[in-house]
């Protein structure tokens, strides 16, 4: 569970979040909904940790900071193949190599992706990148996942793949998604429940 | 126009006929400005990369230091150097102006702020992005700078070669520090010039399409790679 009290975000002199209370629940999944320019990367920014600069309390209660993992909206592929990509995790990990190749092989056919494996991660489309990267944060079996747009570069058939693997992921692993997303139909196949950030933001309402 | 056609042939027979003081003031210049970017490249990388990556108060005024170096002439550069290794001045003792080091240490800090804003300026756009991916896939400290080097290796070759490219096309600094001596200091430069002040032409030229084919030769690898990004 998440839980963040007294939470103040700003850029410069611009407060850009300001939340006085909210609990997210970290097992299922979680659809963050809120219209443009409400806070909502910036909230997943602070929740993964890669943004440390603010004011109040983030509590993550029963969840690691290194089991958390973030797939922004404009993730970065390494100058790599897609093997070493999605290996990348699992060699800072120091897992054996049999290890690795196991898991790998098993998320690239989980994403039908295998006929990419030896591809330079430069020459994927936008649609086979994000699947790319996404299968990568799923590589080291993260209990929490956040995901901002997972499937913005996808087209149907490759969405609702998407979804299946995510959604198999936090039966299997026991883990939880957090996801932003603007396409109502997506979050009722998905998620387990909904937040409107807007009801959490001060002074919008 | 004769006197440019004869020039032109003449050159290219000092060239073929690989003329010894043509090819020993080639191999000076190489060396010099070769050894000055690298020794900068060695300070200008880690330095430039790490400050990239981090946030920090006074940003602005420190990136509009920085890029305002980059731009400082060759001739000033030359003129400070020339100023703290003469005879009577601090560095006086080590004995080194008029020599290849101290053409040596007048490039190397004129190439430093160029290599430090771009690569400041390189990590701090495409750095901080990769560091944060990296943090987010688990990588500790230690990884993040590794990861960050190797992702960002061809851009910081391109810089490499920007600011060998900046250093042996020169003239200010070397001439100054250099005092352009034949046979010790004279470098492609500092002879076309001087050349040109006299009036001799065949061996300026012959150097003078060295120096565009080494210039075009490294101008070239940057454009393939920043065409390969």
């Amino acid at each position: 569970m998440i839980e963040i009290r007294n939470l103040v975000k700003s850029f410069g002199k611009r407060r850009v979040l300001d939340i006085e209370k909210m609990v997210i629940d970290t097992m299922g999944i979680t659809a963050v909904r809120g219209e443009n320019g409400l806070g909502k990367t910036t909230l997943f920014s602070l929740i993964s940790g890669i943004e440390k600069d603010f004011e109040g309390e983030i509590l993550k209660k029963g969840i690691d900071d290194k089991d958390i993992t973030f797939v922004q909206q404009n993730f970065y592929l390494l100058k790599r193949t897609v093997y070493e990509n999605i290996s990348y995790p699992l060699k800072i990990r120091k897992w054996n190599n049999e290890m690795i190749k196991k898991r790998v092989d098993f998320l690239l056919s989980e994403f039908k992706i295998e006929h990419l494996s030896d591809k330079n991660a430069s020459r994927l489309s936008s649609g086979e990148s994000q699947k790319v990267a996404i299968a990568r944060a799923l590589s080291f079996r993260p209990k929490l996942i956040l995901l901002d747009e997972p499937t913005s570069n996808l087209d149907k058939e490759s969405t609702f793949l998407a979804e299946s693997v995510l959604s198999k992921y936090t039966q299997d692993e026991k883990a939880g998604i957090i996801m932003i997303s603007h396409d109502n139909e997506q979050i009722n196949r998905m998620a387990d429940q909904t937040i409107e950030l807007k009801d959490y933001i001060k002074g919008v309402n | 126009m004769d006197y440019i056609i004869q020039g032109v042939y003449q050159a290219l027979t000092l060239l073929v006929k690989l003329d010894r003081e043509l090819y020993s003031i080639i191999l000076l210049s190489i060396l010099v400005s070769l050894s000055a970017t690298l020794i900068a490249t060695a300070l200008f990388v880690p330095i430039g990369v790490s400050v990239g990556l981090r946030k920090f108060k006074r940003e602005r005024l420190f990136e509009k230091i920085l890029f305002s170096m980059m731009g400082v002439p060759s001739v000033v550069i030359g003129l400070v150097v020339a100023l703290l290794m003469s005879r009577r001045s601090i560095f006086g003792f080590l004995g080194l102006l008029y020599t290849p080091g101290a053409m040596i240490i007048a490039q190397v800090l004129l190439v430093f702020p160029l290599g430090m804003g771009l690569s400041y300026k390189l990590s701090k756009f495409q750095g901080r992005k990769i560091k944060n991916e990296g943090k987010l896939l688990g990588a500790k400290k230690k990884d993040l700078l590794i990861l960050v080097l190797k992702e960002l290796r061809e851009e910081l070759l391109v810089i490499f070669l920007t600011c060998f490219s900046r250093a042996i096309t020169e003239v200010g600094a070397v001439m100054i520090v250099g005092g352009n001596i034949k046979g010790r200091t004279r470098v492609m430069t500092t002879t076309i010039s001087m050349l040109n002040s006299m009036g001799e032409y065949p061996m300026g030229i012959a150097l003078g399409i060295i120096l565009m084919l080494l210039t075009f030769g490294v101008n070239s690898v940057v454009y393939t790679l920043h065409k390969g990004e």
